[in-house]
Formats: structure tokens, sequence, C-alpha cells
């Protein structure tokens, strides 16, 4: 245990929670735990360490997740979640960590306390009190249908690797897709993502995430990451990993305690570069590298991981989601001390990440709110197919008819 | 919109019963599951076989791998060589629980003690509980050399010997621990060169504790044990495609010039799922099935192991189900639900039915003390029980 991270007070518990408590926070953070000051007081302990976790990131969390959080400190005031309650008033912490400084210091605490459920037996118990917090289900907002369109790289090809195998039995599968110069499924889809976004506007519900940089850029009403443009960030965060792991003074813990709380100017953002111009994507995009495994190393792993945090934590209307080859495997090592020469890309098994990440993206869409009403449509123009999911398509049926792509889109929207 | 045709579906993999079912049909596998008054195909050999002859091998998976991609229907063209080599000769344990932590260090020292332990993972810390190492080698005077143990992952430098004040004596009754990757890097330079590629730490194992200390003391008596010339064991490792390979290399070597009665593989090449590419996750679970069958080749060549040796296969735990939502899918293992918990076993050789699938759980600590009864050792200290279909 290290001596700073204990309250000199000694130990403290929520009802113990004073205004001065959050005089660390960021100023929108602070006034929003000021404003739920007496709700948190009535927490137990465990629930109250999580609620502050989101708390002091507040500036980070996108519109969507803000709501979240006044929803559920909402209803923690209410009868709805007694039972949740309880089960959080059950767990049983360790001295050690109740001392540890929880209110300045959120994350690290639920990092050990994570730690400490599983080496105790009581992960299980956690998980079930935690699921009980997930938001009710509602209708979508302003009765807008949700859109995902995943694209895959044409050149992504693997011989007799059968494509969508898992997302069938979800919707229709398009065997004789016809794509050209003047209707590929990209231009298509990015044509329906803007129109989306100028028809129903709204902060990060419009997203555009690439494998490399995009054929054409998104008007500025769309959100967008892609996986060239954070190349600096990347190579910046794996020297850091190298010479903690090469130091062979920073134990694992320690260093993914350092990863969570990077900010944008330690991975060499400053503030006239082009990314730091809006801060919250400036950090989601340090959160997507440094939180997610193998991001920084593969697109695929990174444009799977970059759906996955975009579509539960922003909760869009629309995306645009497109999968290109990644580099072949070589050692970790080689990737922070550049002992290698470029490996080159590897097709074939960027094929078969990009389709666990297709169906992994419908079973990320399928969790929100209206998945009901949600659609999905998956293209690769290489092999001349798409799948369509949604409200009015049948499932587990194919159709070999001539198709373009802007035809399968209209009958997703 | 036409002409249109019902597709079949790929449904999401429950947890047994898909399995079991194909198993039946495809592998011609019956459902054992009345096993009183039943005898085990050898059980009437391997009664007579003197325990000072009997060998075992485990095999884990410190990747853990999911039904999905392994015994489950979708699953099982990545292991061709379990379903149509191994398990026509072996039973098949459909669901084997791991009521522990699910970290590949401390999951496999549970395995090997027999008992949950429950340190932190990432700790360079012996087990708590006595090993099976401990077990056969005390109650059975064994020597050293007797028990080994070979991981490629750097965390498990202790996990041949636990802190049991029960089994302080002397040196202790541990097994030797090999770990491939640190003898390549303790390899001198010249050696050492375009070996990178075995030294592949996966995301996660590049942050487990702080590296074993190999230095050339060690890696001498270790190839001393082996017979094996650094020049030998460098031309040779530059012959393999990853860590495995080299790993059941050693083992093999370690059955021909040492003959132990216990050794335990752990084979860490498809935890590369960790790094989030499911093509990479795929490629290593298609390439441990192969060498699983190498494994057994070498049992049936080697004269010390053929017609004595019993084999048991198994993940340390699954991964993550697709659709928890706290997960990632096979990415990682940190949910904790019944599908990161639940794997399988093969279990194989004299006195272990063939073509049979046991479908009740049992738990992944069973193992130790069911090859603790096999030697006739008692594990006083383990938490599981053995298994009753190879103790009748």
């Amino acid at each position: 245990m290290i001596a700073g991270d204990v309250s000199a007070a000694g130990e403290r518990t929520p009802s113990s929670l004073r205004v001065s408590d959050f005089g660390i926070y960021a100023p929108s953070a602070r006034s929003f735990a000021v404003a739920q000051l007496s709700m948190l007081r009535t927490l137990p302990l465990v629930l109250c360490v999580l609620v502050l976790k989101q708390i002091v990131r507040f500036d980070s969390l996108f519109p969507a997740e803000r709501e979240d959080l006044s929803q559920m400190l909402l209803m923690l005031g209410t009868q709805r979640l007694t039972s949740a309650i309880s089960d959080f008033k059950r767990i049983v912490l360790s001295a050690e960590l109740r001392h540890r400084d929880w209110i300045a210091k959120p994350s690290e605490f639920v990092e050990q306390m994570t730690v400490e459920l599983w080496s105790s037996g009581q992960i299980d118990g956690f998980r079930h009190a935690a699921a009980q917090l997930a938001p009710p289900v509602e209708l979508p907002p302003h009765g807008v249908s949700r859109l995902v369109v995943v694209d895959f790289d044409s050149r992504l090809e693997k011989p007799n690797f059968v494509l969508f195998r898992r997302l069938l039995q979800h919707g229709t599968l398009f065997t004789n897709l016809t794509p050209s110069p003047d209707d590929d499924p990209f231009t298509a889809s990015l044509k329906i993502l803007e129109d989306r976004a100028k028809w129903q506007p709204g902060s990060y519900s419009h997203w555009l995430i690439c494998g490399d940089s995009p054929p054409r850029r998104p008007s500025s009403a769309v959100s967008a990451v892609d996986y060239n443009s954070v190349e600096p960030m990347r190579h910046s965060l794996l020297g850091l990993m190298g010479a903690a792991v090469t130091s062979g003074t920073s134990g694992p813990e320690a260093l993914g305690s350092a990863m969570m709380h990077l900010g944008p100017e330690a991975l060499g953002i400053t503030p006239s570069d082009p990314l730091a111009a809006d801060p919250l994507l400036a950090q989601f995009f340090v959160d997507l590298l440094a939180e997610g495994s193998g991001t920084q190393i593969y697109s695929t792993t990174f444009v799977q991981w970059a759906a996955r945090e975009v579509l539960r934590r922003a909760r869009p209307t629309t995306a645009l989601i497109r999968f290109t080859a990644r580099v072949r495997q070589r050692p970790m090592n080689q990737q922070w001390l550049k002992t290698n020469t470029e490996p080159g890309f590897d097709f074939a098994g960027s094929l078969v990440d990009a389709d666990m990440a297709a169906y992994y993206t419908w079973i990320n869409l399928m969790r929100l709110t209206g998945a009901d009403y949600a659609h999905f449509v998956a293209f690769h123009s290489g092999r001349r197919q798409a799948f369509a999911s949604g409200p009015g398509l049948p499932r587990g049926t194919s159709s070999d008819q001539a198709i373009s792509p802007s035809t399968v889109l209209s009958l997703s929207s | 919109m036409s002409p249109m045709r019902t597709l079949p579906s790929f449904g999401t993999c429950d947890l047994s019963s898909n399995r079991r079912e194909f198993l039946r049909q495809v592998a011609g596998m019956g459902l054992l599951t009345a096993t009183k008054g039943m005898a085990p195909v050898g059980a009437q050999a391997f009664p007579m076989l003197p325990v000072s002859r009997r060998k075992a091998i485990v095999v884990t998976f410190g990747g853990g791998a999911r039904d999905q991609e392994t015994f489950a229907l979708e699953g099982q063209d990545n292991i061709p060589h379990l379903i149509s080599e191994l398990l026509p000769q072996a039973t098949f344990y459909s669901q084997v629980v791991n009521r522990g932590i699910l970290g590949h260090y401390v999951a496999t020292a549970s395995l090997i003690t027999g008992a949950y332990e429950r340190f932190n993972n990432f700790a360079d810390v012996a087990p708590e509980h006595p090993t099976i190492f401990e077990y056969v080698r005390r109650q059975l005077r064994r020597p050293p050399e007797d028990a080994w143990v070979i991981a490629p992952s750097n965390g498990f430098n202790r996990i041949g010997q636990s802190t049991h004040p029960s089994f302080q004596k002397g040196s202790g009754y541990g097994a030797g621990v090999i770990l491939p990757k640190r003898m390549l890097e303790a390899l001198p330079a010249p050696h050492a060169t375009g070996l990178d590629h075995l030294l592949q730490d996966n995301y996660e194992t590049a942050f487990e504790a702080p590296h074993a200390q190999f230095d050339a003391a060690r890696l001498n008596a270790i190839e001393a044990v082996l017979k094996l010339s650094i020049v030998d064991f460098a031309a040779h490792a530059c012959t393999l495609e990853s860590p495995d390979e080299l790993s059941v290399y050693l083992a093999r070597r370690l059955m021909r010039e040492v003959s132990p009665s216990l050794i335990w593989i752990t084979l860490h090449d498809m935890d590369v799922a960790h790094a989030g590419a499911f093509s990479l996750y795929i490629d290593a679970i298609q390439r441990t099935d192969r060498l699983c069958a190498e494994i057994w080749k070498a049992v049936e060549a080697e004269p010390e192991y053929n017609g004595k040796t019993n084999l048991f296969i198994m993940p340390d735990f699954g991964r993550d189900a697709d659709t928890d939502a706290g997960g990632n899918g096979f990415q990682h293992h940190r949910t904790g639900s019944a599908m990161a918990r639940t794997t399988w076993m093969v279990a194989m050789g004299p006195g272990i039915y063939q073509g049979k699938v046991v479908d009740r759980p049992i738990q992944s600590v069973d193992l130790a003390p069911t090859i603790a009864t096999m030697f006739s050792c008692d594990a006083q200290f383990t938490a599981g029980k053995p298994i009753q279909e190879f103790t009748t």
C-alpha cells in the first residue's frame, strides 16, 4: 500500500462526505458532486465509490453518459434499486482498502477493490449487484431508430471463409451485391451518415470509425476517429509502456493505473494539435488506446473496441464503421523497441477479425435502448455480399437477387 | 427481395448440450451416466501397473479457451486432432467448473494444488497449498528430477513448490520449473539471434510479475538435465513457430532424457486473444490442438511412457461469453460468468474409459487429488475430490 493513499483522517464513510472533499475535482465534476451530496451520503461505500468514479471524470463523459449518471442517482432515491443497495451493503472490504483515499482517487480504489473481490470470492455478488444498476429500457430518443453500418475493405480475403456466419440467423444475407464506382458501400453509407447528422443533429450522435484514413472525410456534424490519425498517440503510448516494462521497476498494477489516468498531453497532444480541438474527443481517443488492450497494435482491434465504446458510451444514432487490414503479428517487445521492420499486412487474418468484430458490433447495438427498432448493415464489396437486419427484414434468409449498396441501405432506414 | 431461402441457423453456444450431442454422433462417444459396477477400459491392467511405473502428463491451456472455439459444434473445425485422434481413446468431461480466480497463474496454481489459491495473479508468490508434485515426491520418495513444470509465461517461476509449512523440509519436494522463454533470453548473444518470435509475450503477460532470474548457471543446470547443448537448443528453437512449440520440444526432451513421473505443461499461445484479434486466437487453438496430438504420439513412442501414462488436457478456464455485457467476448476472462468459469477435460490412458462423455459437473480442483489417488498418495490439503470414473 502507498502511504500517501491513506487519508490522514483515517477511514472515511460516505455519510461523512463534505463539500470540501470535492475541492480537487474539476469544476463541473465538483458542481455535480456537491449537487448530489445528500444522495451520496446515503450510499454504501462500494456503490458510492462506483458513482464517484464516474463523477470525477464528468468532463470526459459524453452527454448520454451524463444523462445515465443523473438518472441512476435519481433512481437510487426511489425504491427501485433497494435490492441493489442491499447487495452492495453485503460486500465486505478489508480495513486496508477502506482506509484508502477513495474520495480523491475512486478509480484506483475500484481497481484494488476488484482484486480484493476476486480473492475474497465476492466477485459474483458484486456482479449481481452491479447488474441491477443498468438503466431501464426506454424508447429511442426522439423516435429515431439507430443505424449502424459496417464496411469491410474489399481486399480482406481468406479462401473458403464463410462471412457473416454468426449474424445470419438475425437478418438477411444478400449474395449478389452490385457495387459500382458511383454506388460503393462506403460512399453510400457516408452519404446516409451525413444526411442523418443533418436531419437529426446531436452532439456525438453520428460517428465514423475507420481502420485507416477514410476515403473521404465526413462533415463536421459527424464525430470521427481513424487509426491513422491517432498514430502519434499510439507510438507515444507504446513508448511509455515499453519504458515501464523494460525498466523492471513498474509492476503490472502500477502500470495499469498509470495508463488509466493518462491525458492527451501525456501522449504528446499539444493544445494546438487538431486532435485537441475537442477535449472530450481527445480524452476519448486516449482512453481507447490506453484502456483497450491490443488497440495500440492492431487496427482491427482498435476499430472493434472504438465501436464498442462509442455504442456503449455515446449511444449514437448513426455509426459507420470501416475495417481495414491490420499488421501481421509480432512480439510485444518489438512493438515498443521497434527492433523490426514493418511486418506487412495480414489480409486473411483481418477478415476473420472483422467478421467477429461485426458480430460484436451487432451485439453491442442490440444492448442499446430501442434495439427492436435498430438497423444493422454490413458490406463486403469484394465478395459482393451484404447483411442487413432490423424491422421488416426477414431473419435467417438469403437473397441472390442483384442489389446495390444504396438499395440495401434504403431497406434499413 | 426474392427469391429467398431459409438458412441454417448458427446458434450461440450453450454450455454443453450441443457439444455432447455432436460428440455422441460424430465421434461415436457414449454418455457415461452410470459408473457403479462399470469397469473402465484397462481397469484390469491399471491396478496391476505398479505405482512406480505410472506416469501422468497434464496439459493445460493457459490461454483459456471457450467451448464455442473448441468442442462446441461451431468450434470443432479448430481441433481436428483432439476430435478424431484423441477423443476416441479418451473420456471427455464436458463441464469442468473453476470457482476460483480467473487469472492464469493463480488458476494453474489452483489446478496444481487442488485448492483454490487466492493470491494476486500478478504477484511473484508461490502457491500456499501443497502441490501435487510435493505430495507425490514426498510420499513416494521420488528424486527432484521426477516432477517438472514447463511454462512459457514468466509469472510461473514459483509454481513448482508451495510455501505450505508441512512441505518445507530441506530443499522441499516441488517440481523443477522450466521457463523456455527465459532460457532463450539467457542464451549468449550469438545464439539468440532470430529467436524473437519465440519470446512472444501476449498483451497480458508482458505486464506480469518481474522477470525471473534465469542466469547462465540455471540455464546450464537445465541443459545438463536435458543433455542439450546451447548450440543445439538454439538451432532447434530456430525451426519453431511459437513459444508453445518450444515448450513441447522441451517436454519431449525431458521424457527422453529424464522420464519423470509427472510433467505439467502449460500452453499459452492462445492467450494472444487479449490483443483482440480473433484470427490469432483461432490460429493458436489450432496449433495447440496439433501439439496435444504430438504429445500423445511422444507418449506412445517412448518405451518409458507407452501404456503407462495418463494424459489430461484442459483449459485452466474459459473466456467471457459474447453476450457478457461486462466483457468483450473472447478477448478477456474478466466477468466471472458461467462461460468464463466452465470448460472441459480430455482424460486418457490406462484405467480411463475410451470414447465416453461424462456430463456431470466436476471442478477443476478435482484433478490434483485424482492424480494423487492414481499414485496411491494422500493429497490431504486439497479442496477437490478424486474423479470417480478414474478410481473405481
